[in-house]
């Protein structure tokens, strides 16, 4: 299969998931209604902080609302939870008609979380954005540098997206990814910056963060909006090593694990 | 009516231990989830003691004070959605019609989702959250007495009833609107979030709401703030321990109030 079709493909699937996300509307008010109050949340404890210093880890009170505003606005664009239902289709067996399909799986499946994605960047982000600026807790980067917070958005989705992938592929293996899923889910929290900004670490958690590809996903950007202090294509040139590498393993487990497939039934 | 609760009682009991044993039998999923669990807000534990590392307290609590109140909310949170996971699928229960099958059982429907299936895996918050509890109790080397321990133990079970309310509110809020929605998480998960911290470092419109509206902030500041030996500058403290567990009852009646409004409104899957 030639690399436009399968672009054609992902794009087709991506343009679908966005349809499907925009029927379900009051779950979405009602999402963004959650999603403001982690922020006010976060942002009010982190800056109770800053009483008596005026910067932690590097970054001052401002720089930390920032941080908390846009992490929190992204978090649905570059997820760290969600069922994407391949766990599912590999124990009901509704994974073989995926099989049978003369298309690749796997970039297929990345187009349609793709559309999941920016639905959520004018759902979510945006107003989350704007609720922030309202509140005090953000503080816009420089013009120039939007564009490059715009790539490593999409490249953070992209490893996301992958991660969670992965997640279900394991259930190839161990017929169940919930315990899988869970155990990413406490890792990723805590190293894609989420809780807490990374720079908050001590050094040696700095350094186990940068081996793992959590760091990946939430903080790059987050941290290229607040000011990265490091060179700017250095951080998109490590990302897209990730997403590249993720992907390519995802292939390759895809492959490996259509061999385990049990189907039931005639 | 005396005799309907003793029998209610043996019936939930004998579902509990079936749900029990139902998990019990795929023991490898459970392990497993179980840990992960526990990884999850182990980790947040971990965040919090990096954030002491660089900050000495924060609105006038110290590391180990705010420890106590994180596992206070671990523990609370995670024993009130250990009791409800009985609700999980709601909207697929009414979406498909089954709720009718929950209708003719001889029990009151409520307690009958609720015994129907109980995760024990979701207590893995809790036992971390006790985790966090003892220690921090014993690195603040209290001069406690019984009284102490009767307070803290009133203050699980406050804190308890008040997020089983919120998980029964949520669920009742599918009558309405079928489809399962993220809003009672702002109060539920929220809640264990913002009560992390105490709750006076908050602005106050955000205050009242958690204090006095969904009074997650209201059950986890005030019995905190006697135990620990805290000042209070928001002034409830020493009326409001003894409100608590009235303010949790009231709130966790008006849950009730809200589900029965929801039972009315159900209609059932045609026939």
């Amino acid at each position: 299969m030639d690399g436009l079709s399968v672009a054609t493909n992902a794009w087709a699937h991506a343009r679908i998931a966005l349809q499907r996300q925009l029927v379900y509307r009051f779950s979405n008010w009602s999402g963004l209604f959650t999603n403001c109050f982690f922020l006010y949340f976060r942002a009010y404890a982190l800056r109770a902080c800053f009483e008596h210093r005026i910067a932690i880890g590097g970054l001052d009170a401002d720089q930390t609302v920032t941080y908390v505003t846009v992490s929190q606005a992204f978090l649905m664009v570059i997820p760290a939870w969600g069922k994407v239902g391949v766990g599912d289709a590999v124990r009901s067996g509704q994974i073989v008609i995926d099989l049978a399909r003369p298309v690749d799986f796997v970039s297929c499946h990345l187009g349609g979380r793709f559309g999941v994605s920016a639905y959520y960047v004018v759902a979510r982000a945006l107003p989350l954005l704007a609720v922030g600026a309202l509140a005090g807790f953000l503080v816009l980067p420089p013009l120039g540098e939007l564009p490059v917070f715009v790539i490593s958005v999409v490249l953070a989705a992209w490893i996301a997206h992958v991660i969670l992938l992965l997640i279900e592929l394991s259930s190839f293996w161990l017929g169940s990814e919930q315990g899988v899923r869970w155990l990413v889910l406490g890792f990723s929290g805590l190293f894609s910056g989420l809780i807490l900004p990374i720079d908050f670490f001590p050094q040696w958690a700095r350094t186990i963060s940068r081996f793992l590809p959590f760091e990946q996903t939430l903080y790059t950007p987050t941290r290229i909006w607040i000011g990265a202090g490091e060179s700017l294509w250095l951080l998109l040139g490590v990302q897209l090593l990730w997403a590249v590498f993720l992907t390519l393993l995802a292939q390759v487990l895809f492959h490996a694990g259509r061999r385990e497939v049990l189907v039931h039934g005639g | 009516m005396a005799g309907d609760l003793r029998v209610w009682t043996r019936v939930y009991g004998a579902m509990l231990a079936a749900s029990v044993r139902e998990q019990m039998s795929y023991r490898g999923s459970f392990v497993f989830e179980l840990v992960g669990r526990l990884t999850v807000t182990g980790l947040e534990l971990v965040a919090l003691f990096f954030l002491f590392q660089h900050i000495e307290s924060i609105a006038g609590w110290t590391k180990w004070e705010v420890v106590y109140l994180y596992g206070m909310a671990s523990i609370c949170l995670g024993m009130g959605e250990a009791l409800t996971t009985g609700f999980d699928d709601m909207p697929e229960l009414i979406r498909s019609g089954s709720f009718d099958y929950v209708l003719v059982r001889p029990l009151p429907a409520l307690l009958f989702v609720l015994g129907r299936d109980v995760k024990l895996r979701i207590l893995g918050r809790s036992l971390q959250g006790a985790f966090a509890v003892c220690i921090s109790v014993m690195h603040l080397q209290l001069d406690w007495d019984v009284s102490h321990l009767a307070l803290l133990a009133t203050s699980v079970i406050c804190g308890v009833t008040v997020y089983a309310g919120l998980f029964v509110a949520s669920a009742a809020q599918c009558f309405w609107t079928v489809e399962s929605t993220e809003m009672f998480n702002a109060f539920t998960y929220g809640g264990a979030q913002m009560t992390e911290y105490p709750v006076s470092l908050y602005p106050g419109w955000l205050r009242s709401i958690f204090l006095y509206v969904v009074p997650v902030g209201f059950v986890s500041y005030v019995p905190a703030v006697a135990l620990l030996g805290k000042t209070d500058p928001l002034g409830l403290s020493p009326w409001g321990v003894w409100a608590t567990p009235l303010v949790a009852g009231t709130f966790l009646g008006a849950c009730l109030f809200f589900w029965r409004l929801g039972m009315r409104r159900y209609e059932g899957a045609g026939g």
